[in-house]
């Protein structure tokens, strides 16, 4: 499970999401779920801004407004709460509990095996330009 | 099933093309992603002039500002856009359906593809995009079962008596 907290810096944390590939990861203080940061935050919040990211911390540039799902939610519920609100993560609780964050991805992932379904690898999508 | 698939192509088509170009900033990138509310946007060959057709060279996505440009403290000012896009694009022609998009992206964990009429960009779905197009092609499913059994039942009751 993966966190930061609101008084990390936002370089911290983004070297934090960067190293375990995570889009978005909950903030917490005191051990209470205070926001959720996102790679999208980052961009709109600290990098158009022209915001230090050693200097500014997670709190300033998080989501406060959190909506999460409670772990005996179904994955076709979480796909619909992440359609209506936009977004590609939500932090999962039981009861007040943080017990993990669920992507857009895994849910899909889940979705395909839930039915049956084997994703053929197309061989005639094209790749344009090579590595240099 | 006769409910035709949306193309990729069809998606894009009544939307203006978005794009930056190498020469760009990271910051100016970053604020036209912002303005235009997308995650990620194709990129054209510094060359670039109104009116000319330019090679795309890459592409270039909020992910990358945070993992090659902030978490490596890179100034996004004095950064180009060419500096740390992602060169190997994978791209569809206009003419694949939404599903065959679903399946590159899912295939290669990617959540924007480009879209080509010959080697010109007309485009870029997102997997919003394609989710979209997804339960529109699900409710007209629907709607055309739900259609064939109201047949069905007709036909059933006329013939009776």
């Amino acid at each position: 499970m993966y966190v930061v907290q609101r008084n990390d810096s936002v370089l911290d944390a983004v070297r934090y999401m960067t190293q375990y590939q995570v889009g978005a990861v909950p903030v917490l203080a005191e051990g209470d779920i205070v926001g959720i940061m996102s790679e999208r935050d980052v961009m709109i919040r600290v990098v158009t801004q022209e915001l230090n990211p050693a200097l500014t911390k997670v709190g300033e540039v998080m989501t406060r407004e959190v909506a999460v799902l409670g772990e005996d939610c179904t994955c076709e519920c979480a796909l619909a709460v992440m359609t209506r609100l936009h977004v590609r993560h939500l932090p999962v609780v039981a009861g007040k509990w943080l017990v993990g964050c669920v992507s857009l991805r895994e849910l899909r992932e889940a979705e395909i095996k839930a039915n049956g379904a084997d994703i053929e690898f197309l061989g005639d999508w094209s790749e344009q330009m090579e590595e240099v | 099933m006769n409910v035709r698939e949306k193309t990729v192509g069809e998606i894009v088509r009544d939307r203006p093309v978005y794009f930056v170009v190498a020469s760009d900033s990271v910051l100016q990138a970053a604020r036209y992603m912002a303005e235009q509310q997308i995650g990620a946007v194709p990129v054209l060959d510094e060359s670039y002039q109104p009116d000319t057709l330019v090679d795309q060279v890459g592409i270039f996505s909020e992910r990358d500002v945070m993992t090659r440009v902030v978490a490596r403290r890179l100034d996004p000012a004095s950064t180009r856009v060419g500096e740390v896009m992602t060169r190997k694009v994978a791209v569809l022609s206009e003419d694949r359906t939404y599903r065959d998009a679903l399946a590159v992206m899912e295939q290669l964990h990617i959540r924007h593809l480009p879209v080509l009429v010959g080697r010109r960009i007309v485009g870029c779905v997102s997997i919003r995009d394609l989710r979209e197009a997804e339960a529109e092609t699900k409710e007209a499913q629907i709607q055309f079962l739900d259609d064939y059994i109201d047949r069905m039942e007709e036909f059933a009751w006329g013939g009776a008596g």
